[in-house]
């Protein structure tokens, strides 16, 4: 049952198959040019994917779905579950209903109430359990009384195949892009972007996006192995972690072109720049691609940012819009 | 941009709502399709001495981004209580301003003329095809949604909605469009009421991209042809709707963006399958916090 082995690249096939797959349930999020003075862009051009559009305001709607349509009836009989801080949960409780499915989601007991609240919305259950186990859950993809078809918030296959679409989609988009950014959680989403990028555009760089609070593939990267670190709770909470999952990190580490960890003040002014610029809003996970992009960390050139989610406390993001950085 | 149609993600509505995204092009208002209309439909010869409007806010932003685009000069005339972020935002697209007292500023859409102001001008709703520009949102809605039974926009000069139901009832003559005002100042409702223009009680809002004292007699003439209405919400429900856009769908909304989904969230709109456009997403930072915290600005 314990799978460590290490993920593989996501085959393009797979991702093309998926995006059709996928095409009536999920948004064709836009890609849209930022609108930066000549001050902030350093004659660069920044792009946002904007996957906080999608209907469960992440891009994780887009594995899910993709997995759920893979999976057999048998299968599906007794509903799906999953382990998150929240995303992943709200794309497989509103998957969930869509298909009609019952739905558990085991999240942590850190996480915002904006998303708890609409995970019970959608008419999910909810198991919180200490961030801990969360972490536990991921690593051995099980846990006990649990039924039903477990999706894994990212490395699975089949999730990794529907969320690898984001990559397919910018280089569509953009055919010339110089280098990517992507929020690093567990680490599956950005292998996953990365494998369709660089199988479509090898010389385009893909980086990793984290903060402060929690940057252990930064840390891994520097130590060369996979490495520990402080995660203190910080507004962003869709990303950081104490550890790089070991089934992500051979991956990882060959396709990504490096880590650009910006601080909580950066994650907070990039959020109110996109709300400002872009009209959208961005949760400090999101806009971390943005604040990498922003600080020089990913070079020169067309960079695309994965605006990866919306989902913030409204009280937060007052503050933010404010001037402040909530927890400090 | 060709903007995404998206459903609001919210149970609780009384129809199927979906919002068009306006808020989300490049300048953050609809109003960069009808302006980039009118200008490329000048030859290029014209343009050398530049293009001015008379808009402090989403209009001179939209063609400070055009001229800028095409390399030409760009002018706007604005009141002299222009917000200075306004101000700064049509400096920033390298554009430049001219301050004229409230009563000249409002006079030039009708004239057309301000001392100072040189080269062509481009109206900010009352032009063929300004309203053109606009009415591609019509086209797309009905490109993304063929079954549409209703759309709702906000009616600020009644560029944007006669030129969306200009789109909408050439192709779907059963489907409903109506305009949506706020009650501060709602100038088409009295219209309406009365059945030729009125002036009325006008007071400003955070609700500031639409409203007027009276409406333009052309564009009403046009309006009662096209229109099934104009639909008022008070300003808890503008605030209500940018709040629930903020939080549900995760765009930001300015007051005059939100009034079509505060219209629909309040049944105003009737059921089935109601299109909202969201036409804009320039409001200060501090009155989306204030909202955000539950207040009204």
């Amino acid at each position: 049952m314990t799978t460590t082995r290490s993920l593989e690249r996501v085959p393009i096939e797979d991702v093309r198959a998926a995006q059709g797959r996928i095409a009536d349930v999920t948004l064709r999020a836009p890609l849209v040019r930022l609108n930066l003075d000549d001050s902030e862009s350093r004659g660069n051009e920044v792009y946002l994917k904007l996957e906080n559009l999608q209907p469960s305001g992440a891009f994780k709607l887009r594995g899910a779905v993709n997995a759920i349509r893979l999976a057999d009836e048998a299968q599906l009989e007794r509903g799906v579950w999953t382990a998150s801080s929240g995303n992943m949960a709200l794309a497989v409780a509103w998957a969930a209903r869509y298909f009609g499915l019952k739905c558990v989601c085991v999240v942590a007991d850190v996480s915002p109430d904006a998303k708890l609240d609409a995970i019970r919305d959608l008419g999910a259950d909810i198991v919180k359990v200490p961030w801990l186990e969360v972490l536990e859950i991921c690593r051995v993809h099980r846990r006990d009384g649990m039924e039903g078809l477990f999706l894994h918030p990212f490395s699975d296959p089949k999730v990794m195949a529907g969320n690898a679409t984001v990559g397919l989609e910018i280089v569509e988009d953009l055919p010339d892009v110089d280098a990517v950014l992507v929020p690093y959680g567990g680490g599956g989403f950005a292998v996953s972007v990365a494998s369709a990028v660089k199988a479509l555009r090898p010389e385009a760089r893909v980086y990793a996006a984290e903060v402060e609070a929690g940057p252990a593939f930064a840390a891994s990267l520097a130590a060369g192995e996979p490495t520990e670190v402080e995660h203190p709770t910080s507004f962003v909470s869709g990303i950081g972690s104490p550890i790089v999952f070991e089934d992500v990190w051979p991956l990882a580490r060959e396709l990504l072109d490096g880590s650009v960890v910006s601080t909580l003040e950066e994650a907070a002014d990039a959020v109110r720049l996109v709300a400002q610029r872009a009209r959208v809003v961005a949760e400090g996970a999101g806009a971390s691609s943005v604040a990498g992009a922003l600080s020089g960390g990913a070079g020169s050139g067309k960079i695309a940012c994965v605006l990866s989610g919306g989902n913030i406390d409204a009280e937060k993001l007052a503050e933010i819009l404010r001037g402040g950085v909530p927890g400090h | 941009m060709r903007t995404p149609l998206v459903p609001l993600n919210l149970d609780s509505a009384p129809a199927e709502v979906f919002l068009k995204l306006e808020n989300l092009q490049p300048v953050g208002s609809f109003k960069l399709r009808g302006v980039t209309n009118a200008v490329l439909q000048i030859p290029r010869a014209e343009l050398d001495e530049g293009v001015w409007t008379v808009s402090a806010g989403n209009t001179a932003q939209a063609l400070a981004w055009t001229a800028r685009a095409l390399g030409v000069p760009m002018t706007a005339v604005v009141p002299e209580n222009a917000p200075e972020t306004k101000l700064v935002n049509i400096e920033r697209l390298a554009g430049s301003y001219l301050k004229a007292q409230f009563e000249d500023f409002a006079r030039v859409f009708a004239t057309r003329t301000y001392p100072g102001a040189g080269g062509r001008f481009i109206h900010p709703f009352s032009d063929p095809a300004v309203m053109a520009g606009n009415a591609t949102i019509g086209l797309e809605i009905l490109e993304d949604l063929p079954d549409v039974d209703t759309v709702v926009a906000a009616y600020g000069g009644g560029g944007l909605c006669c030129g969306i139901a200009s789109a909408i009832k050439s192709a779907r003559p059963d489907a409903k469009v109506y305009a949506t005002e706020a009650t501060t100042s709602a100038p088409l409702a009295a219209a309406f009421d009365a059945g030729e223009p009125t002036r009325i009680d006008y007071s400003l809002s955070f609700v500031d991209a639409i409203g007027s004292p009276v409406v333009q007699p052309e564009m009403f003439a046009l309006a009662r042809t096209l229109l099934d209405g104009s639909l008022v919400v008070d300003l808890e429900q503008a605030a209500e709707a940018v709040r629930v856009l903020a939080s549900r769908n995760h765009v930001v909304a300015e007051g005059g963006g939100a009034v079509p989904v505060a219209a629909a969230l309040a049944g105003k709109a009737g059921g089935g399958k109601v299109v909202c456009v969201v036409s804009g997403g320039n409001i200060d930072p501090g009155r989306l916090a204030t909202i955000l915290d539950g207040g009204v600005p």
